[in-house]
């Protein structure tokens, strides 16, 4: 009789305290989200493509407001400059100046790297995702560079179009801020890991600073993304997200 | 010595020995004609589909045929383009620079190939030229381009529009362009005429920031069997560690296995052909040993010995035999020659097919050595097996049964 | 006339040896011909029944602007209830609705754009048969919840296996972006590298439910009961429905249409190749035969015979030559073709090539019951042809030098 009520009493704590873990989970990840997107932002920022026998810089400009819209607008080198990104929701839209034309992203180009680097152009659409894609779990604590974080785990839902088996991301205690993010295939293999680094106050909040992306399976490729400056909560509205913004921005 | 009886034997009645010769002699021009029919089909098989889409021999940077990105383009090395046709038996050296980029008119896009070229060197390779159905051609400084009917059609344009091309380029630049379509083409595959572009390498190289870059330099070679010789000078020349040279056989291993597939058929019917030609012979050894029992029934019967009979008679044949086989090889010669320089047209119900995908409708013949002596060999040892029945009806019989029968 | 044909029916079967020779040759000329123009046709046959089984069908019906245009728009109107009386029709074997797009289909690893298919498993299972083709998993019988069946060469494009999860992408007719995640049910090869590297099944329903449509039939397949019908069912189902597009597999891939066109082409090369052996072989024998019934003939003409009784007598004699050696070869010819029917001719030594190549490695040979007839008649009538001459020369003899010939 006691066992049983003891091993009752277990059960329903455990599973209290998972019930708790698991909110906590979704709860950090939304807080994260928020901590990236702000209400909306403005920046500037430089990505570095890096391959064993090449090379190549490109500086933009981007705006974003919330997770469903951003515009980025590419100011060099020379040849990709005044090309420009536009995303609302789940589509994507490029301006290519040079010919005086908008393009909407068919799916055959939406898996390809953008500008070549390692992030395709889905990345930049599915970014959102992971709050309502997936289920959060804690699984534990760890420290990267000095700094206490969560270990979360993102499994993804049934039925969600997204190819990862899970997505392990690690998570500042202190600023809510995204250090290491590691995607799995289903058979646990590693496939590309993300590392957020060089925090620091940017525009009123901690950021990291600089992003890196390594593809597991050639890991002398590598993209890096620098913001160089950013501004949070400048005002403006999804009408700023169109398709006539876009060709003007300068 | 016994040669010379042999000899003087075969001369003594002409008429038989003439009927044995063109016997034999027509096995052998025929079979060799089937045999010239079947190697000249796959000659063209070859031919076509090679100078179609691969070229006979490619150059590419080391690693592209794994990878077919435009990231594995390449510098080819200075002159090599002379050097490749200053081999013997190359007839034309032929850049390209290939990628996929976004085609757009008005508000439809599709996705296309896009295939620099030198235009008038492609034409040793997919002509493209001949290929037009509508509008002209363009030359290697033109800023204008070809593009396939199937994709002009989806995306409603017509020749004189303006094609707008949207890529990533070489590292991943930017790459956007417009236009002007010079011409339409039409192949016989869909799939080509549904997604080609063609544009002039200078401006190919210009859309995607590839700069004096090339994803293959094509090789067509003047005759098939030049193309392991061809390669290996060409490798000879170049460094092996940046760079790679691949045979068609390499790049298109299905084509051989269809060779080999019709290669099989064809051997059957060769059999075939042979068994009927064997009987044919045969008949004729029969009779001419029915025609010549009394001459050995008194052979025998004066003395001589069964085996020197068959002896002579085996070397009557084989005389017969080579000499049959040396003019049916002689005959056979010239005709199979006027053939393969003046193919035969195809009837007319099968010439829509063919010319769909741009095929000369004709039968080929093969003038290739082995035709000829592959088949005299043949047939000559037909005849010398064949001539079993005579020897064994030596053998057998008695001299004055022989003498008998004869009469 | 009557006694012209008594001396030769005897002449015949006096020389037994002669006679042989030449039923055999004519005997063999048949069978060859036989063989051959079975073995051509179980050739194209298996071909053509490669692609036309397994990838194309014998039909296929699109919405008229599908073709050119595939958005997911374009659905056949009332595209089910078209495929429903379809299936009534006594000359169609099987019906396969599918709702038909294009889009990219991507694994963690890789992308690949291809071919998407919404099909019905029963219904498609009845013209593609490709459930017999599944190399692993199954073909739509497990539970799994979107299921997706592809090429074992677009599988590893993709690095992916049985329940892999993948993300299939593609637009809606507003062209919007739309996408789904499946999961890997079965792998499939087949002789077609279209299907092999660039196509995905899934359940009719998945497809129609993600792109956001009621009902969504693009393609209609049709497999027929007999090959043959096609020159009925085409131009019927034309007239019965102007507005949609129907295409016969020879317009679907021309390319079959010039595989046809080349082997039979040089098939009648070959059998005129092997009718003038034939006609040869018997000129010969029979030359032969009349250098050796020379003191006969020359006899026979002694007597009175005229010449051109001794001509007749030789045709009549290659008559009856014809028409013993007829029977026996089509007789001989049916015995091959029924048992290589049944047994089938393994060509699996070669089989790696033949499959690669849409060739299954056991080669039924067939032929139609009217050639047996034309091969017959062609080969008397040739073995007639090859008696003129020699019985020519047979009346050019002078009887006095041929009754002193040893």
């Amino acid at each position: 009789m006691v066992g049983v009520m003891k091993s009752t009493l277990w059960l329903v704590l455990s599973l209290i305290s998972s019930f708790l873990y698991a909110q906590d989970a979704s709860e950090i990840i939304k807080k994260v989200d928020q901590k990236m997107r702000g209400n909306s932002s403005s920046s500037n920022m430089t990505m570095k493509i890096v391959r064993p026998d090449w090379s190549r810089e490109i500086s933009m400009k981007g705006w974003s407001l919330g997770t469903d819209f951003s515009l980025i607008l590419i100011t060099a080198p020379a040849r990709d400059q005044g090309t420009a990104f536009l995303k609302r929701d789940k589509e994507l839209w490029n301006w290519q100046p040079t010919i005086d034309r908008v393009v909407k992203l068919p799916p055959s180009m939406m898996t390809q790297s953008w500008m070549g680097s390692d992030f395709t152009n889905d990345d930049l659409v599915k970014e959102s995702s992971i709050v309502n894609d997936y289920d959060h779990f804690i699984r534990g604590d760890t420290t990267i560079t000095a700094r206490d974080a969560w270990k979360i785990e993102l499994i993804p839902k049934e039925g969600a179009p997204v190819v990862w088996g899970r997505i392990l991301i690690c998570v500042s205690k202190d600023d809510y801020i995204e250090l290491l993010i590691k995607y799995y295939d289903e058979d646990d293999f590693l496939i590309n890991t993300m590392i957020l680094s060089d925090i620091r106050e940017m525009g009123g909040r901690m950021i990291p600073a600089r992003m890196d992306m390594i593809p597991a399976e050639n890991p002398e490729h590598r993209t890096v993304i620098h913001y160089n400056d950013i501004q949070f909560d400048i005002g403006i509205s999804e009408d700023f997200f169109s398709i006539q913004k876009m060709k003007r921005i300068r | 010595m016994m040669f010379k009886m042999a000899w003087r034997n075969i001369w003594r009645n002409k008429r038989r020995t003439i009927i044995t010769i063109v016997s034999i002699a027509f096995a052998v021009i025929l079979s060799s004609i089937m045999r010239s029919m079947q190697l000249g089909s796959y000659e063209r098989m070859i031919d076509n589909s090679v100078r179609f889409f691969t070229g006979y021999i490619q150059v590419h940077k080391l690693g592209y045929w794994d990878e077919q990105v435009l990231d594995n383009a390449f510098y080819p090395p200075e002159g090599l383009q002379e050097q490749i046709e200053s081999l013997d038996g190359v007839e034309a050296a032929v850049p390209r620079l290939e990628s996929f980029a976004l085609a757009s008119f008005k508000t439809r896009s599709r996705g296309a190939m896009v295939i620099g070229i030198d235009p008038e060197k492609e034409s040793h390779l997919t002509g493209v030229e001949h290929k037009i159905t509508e509008g002209s051609k363009v030359r290697l400084n033109d800023p204008r381009v070809l593009m396939g009917s199937g994709l002009a059609d989806y995306l409603n344009m017509k020749v004189g529009d303006t094609l707008v091309l949207i890529s990533q380029g070489y590292h991943g630049v930017n790459a956007a362009g417009k236009y002007a379509v010079a011409g339409l083409v039409e192949f016989g595959l869909p799939q080509l005429t549904n997604q080609v572009v063609f544009m002039p390498l200078p401006a190919a190289q210009y859309f995607y920031g590839a700069d004096g870059l090339l994803t293959a330099m094509a090789v067509v070679t003047d005759q098939p069997k030049d193309v392991d010789d061809v390669r290996e000078a060409i490798l000879g020349g170049l460094d092996t560690t940046a760079y790679e040279v691949m045979g068609w056989k390499t790049m298109m291993p299905e084509l051989i296995q269809g060779i080999e597939i019709d290669n099989i058929s064809g051997i059957i019917m060769l059999l075939l052909l042979y068994l009927v030609i064997g009987f044919g012979m045969f008949g004729t050894f029969l009779m001419m040993t029915k025609e010549r029992l009394y001459e050995f029934g008194v052979m025998l019967s004066v003395g001589m010995h069964r085996s020197r009979l068959q002896l002579l008679i085996f070397s009557e044949i084989v005389l017969l035999a080579i000499l049959a086989v040396l003019t049916g090889f002689a005959l056979s010669l010239p005709v199979i020659n006027y053939f393969s320089r003046n193919p035969i047209s195809l009837p007319e119900e099968y010439k829509t097919a063919f010319e769909k995908f741009d095929i000369e409708p004709i039968y080929a013949f093969s003038n290739e050595p082995i035709v000829f002596t592959s088949q005299a060999w043949v047939v000559f040892f037909m005849a010398l097996v064949l001539s079993a029945y005579p020897l064994y009806k030596i053998w057998k019989i008695e001299p004055v049964t022989a003498m008998r029968e004869g009469r | 006339m009557k006694m012209l044909a008594t001396i030769a029916w005897r002449n015949v079967w006096r020389s037994r040896g002669r006679s042989l020779v030449v039923i055999g040759s004519i005997v063999v000329g048949i069978w060859a011909l036989i063989f051959m123009l079975g073995f051509m046709n179980g050739f194209m046959i298996s071909y053509i029944n490669g692609a036309i089984k397994h990838e194309i069908s014998h039909i296929q019906i699109h919405e008229a602007n599908f073709k050119k245009d595939p958005n997911i728009g374009f659905v056949i109107p009332g595209g089910m209830d078209l495929a429903e009386s379809l299936t009534s029709n006594p000359r169609i074997q099987a019906v396969s609705p599918r709702s038909l797009t294009s889009g990219m289909i991507s694994s963690p690893r890789k992308s690949s754009g291809g071919r998407i298919y919404g099909i019905i498993p029963d219904r498609e299972r009845s013209v593609t048969h490709h459930d017999s083709l599944i190399t692993e998993g199954s073909y739509f019988i497990s539970d799994l919840k979107n299921p997706i069946v592809i090429g074992k060469e677009l599988a590893n494009t993709l690095k992916v296996r049985l329940n892999s999860k993948v993300v299939l992408t593609f637009q809606d007719r507003e062209n919007n972006l739309v996408a789904g995640a499946f999961r890997v049910a079965g792998m499939l090869e087949t002789t077609s590298p279209q299907i092999n590297k660039a196509s995905a099944y899934i359940l009719m329903e998945d497809l129609t439910r993600i792109a956001g449509l009621k009902e969504g039939v693009h393609e209609i397949a049709l497999l027929l009961e007999n090959p043959e019908s096609e020159a009925v069912v085409l131009p019927e189902l034309r007239s019965a429905h102007p507005n949609l597009l129907i295409e016969s597999w020879r317009e679907i891939a021309p390319e079959l249409e010039l595989f046809l066109s080349m082997t039979d082409s040089f098939l009648w090369v070959l059998i005129g190749i092997i009718m003038i052996a034939l006609i040869f072989g018997i000129i010969n024998t029979m030359l032969m035969a009349v250098l050796e019934r020379y003191r006969e003939l020359g006899m026979l003409m002694a007597i009175g015979m005229n010449k051109w009784r001794i001509f007749m007598m030789i045709v009549i004699e290659t008559i009856f030559l014809s028409l013993v050696g007829g029977p026996i070869g089509i007789l001989l010819g049916l015995m091959t073709m029924y048992w290589l029917g049944m047994q089938g001719i393994d060509l699996s030594a070669y089989s790696e090539g033949l499959r690669e190549y849409g060739y299954s490695s056991i080669l039924y040979p067939y032929i139609e019951n009217s050639s047996y007839v034309y091969v017959a008649a062609g080969v008397i009538i040739t073995a007639l042809l090859g008696a003129l001459y020699p019985a020519y020369k047979a009346v050019q003899l002078n009887p006095t030098e041929a009754l002193h010939t040893v």
